[in-house]
């Protein structure tokens, strides 16, 4: 599908004529539909302009939210996001590395609100044990591989957006490919070796980087860029608290959350909340502090 | 003097019931209260002191809230 008006695409789109861009937006008012003031479309009339005019669906809601016609799946999104926020996260590309525990709760929820881009890598297959806090790990998936049941499921939930997987555990050179053109990256990995390898991996390549991770009932959420270190201290050694306390699926579901806020707070805008700090959450006294680094 | 400690995740284990009011001695420092509680250096990656980062040698004053974490990696 040809992209449509991004910053890569400067020359394309000076060869857009005014009036196809016209024609293109006059279907799409025509095609949308009135509910509580707002002029709506609907997933089909996405899915059908998109093939008539030979652009990605994911162009064709840019197209519709910069001429306020919102896509029925993003309706629930505002206003606490703005059509602008909106069209910022469309637009936005994310890394996600890891779909397991973390990863699996942050690509269902960044991906259901609308971040357009997104590629994640996981080389590994399911197991039991991964039934506890494994969002996409089922009784009949064991063995499968993880990057595909992502692939098979995102499919169904927001056909609207770029989603691709690698099926491979990133290390040294494959980041280089993986993280080129990302706005943001989020950390979804288990283990500590891989987090320091990654962060040097994004400081590197000089994309912020979103990370979390959980031991038990608690967990953190921090933001690093490019030349800061974050909770790398948190990364040394050889075990972490998890090996001996586990990780509950609360606690990944929250932390997972708190990262995919951040995400989208940063992909739409706004400020980061935790660079330079970390965001602690405990579940088992309900308690939540941010420290400053 | 009394400072308040947490010890977070794997580090709980050495959580002292009085934790919210917990004495020690005037120029104690944070490793002298890791010392203290029985905990290994080598397990304590991060130590935060009134809600910043802080160093070992650290001297502690009266209604310090004290923080520490092992290594957490999990997802």
């Amino acid at each position: 599908m040809r992209p449509f008006f991004t910053d890569d695409n400067v020359n394309m789109k000076k060869t857009w004529t005014v009036n196809r861009v016209q024609n293109i937006v006059n279907e799409i008012q025509v095609m949308s539909y009135e509910q509580d003031g707002a002029c709506i479309l609907s997933i089909e009339a996405t899915q059908s302009l998109a093939e008539k005019f030979d652009l990605s669906p994911l162009d064709l809601d840019c197209l519709a939210l910069e001429h306020d016609v919102l896509p029925v799946r993003y309706v629930k999104n505002f206003n606490a996001l703005q059509v602008k926020e909106q069209i910022n996260l469309l637009r936005s590309k994310v890394a996600l590395v890891g779909l397991g525990g973390l990863g699996g709760y942050i690509l269902e929820l960044i991906a259901r609100t609308g971040v357009g881009s997104i590629l994640a890598a996981d080389g590994d297959v399911y197991e039991p044990s991964n039934l506890n806090r494994q969002l996409y790990c089922r009784q009949d998936k064991f063995g499968q591989s993880k990057a595909l049941a992502a692939k098979e499921r995102l499919g169904r939930i927001n056909s609207s957006i770029d989603f691709q997987v690698w099926e491979k555990t990133l290390q040294g050179q494959n980041y280089k490919g993986f993280l080129r053109d990302r706005d943001l990256v989020v950390d979804a990995l288990g283990g500590l070796k891989v987090r320091r390898e990654l962060l040097q991996q994004t400081d590197k390549l000089n994309v912020p980087l979103v990370t979390g991770a959980v031991a038990g009932e608690m967990g953190y959420v921090s933001t690093i860029y490019p030349g800061e270190h974050g909770p790398i201290d948190l990364w040394q050694g050889q075990s972490g608290a998890e090996d001996t306390l586990g990780c509950l699926s609360y606690g990944v579901c929250l932390v997972a959350s708190l990262q995919s806020a951040e995400a989208v707070h940063i992909l739409s805008g706004r400020k980061p909340s935790f660079r330079n700090k970390l965001a602690v959450c405990d579940l088992k006294d309900f308690s939540w502090q941010v420290f400053d680094f | 003097m009394e400072i308040t400690v947490k010890c977070f995740a794997s580090l709980g284990a050495y959580q002292p019931v009085n934790g919210d009011s917990f004495p020690v001695q005037d120029g104690n420092t944070v490793q002298d209260l890791l010392n203290r509680l029985g905990l290994n250096l080598e397990e304590v990656k991060l130590v935060f002191v009134n809600g910043e980062k802080a160093p070992l040698t650290l001297r502690l004053n009266q209604g310090d809230r004290v923080g520490l974490f092992p290594a957490v990696g999990g997802g």
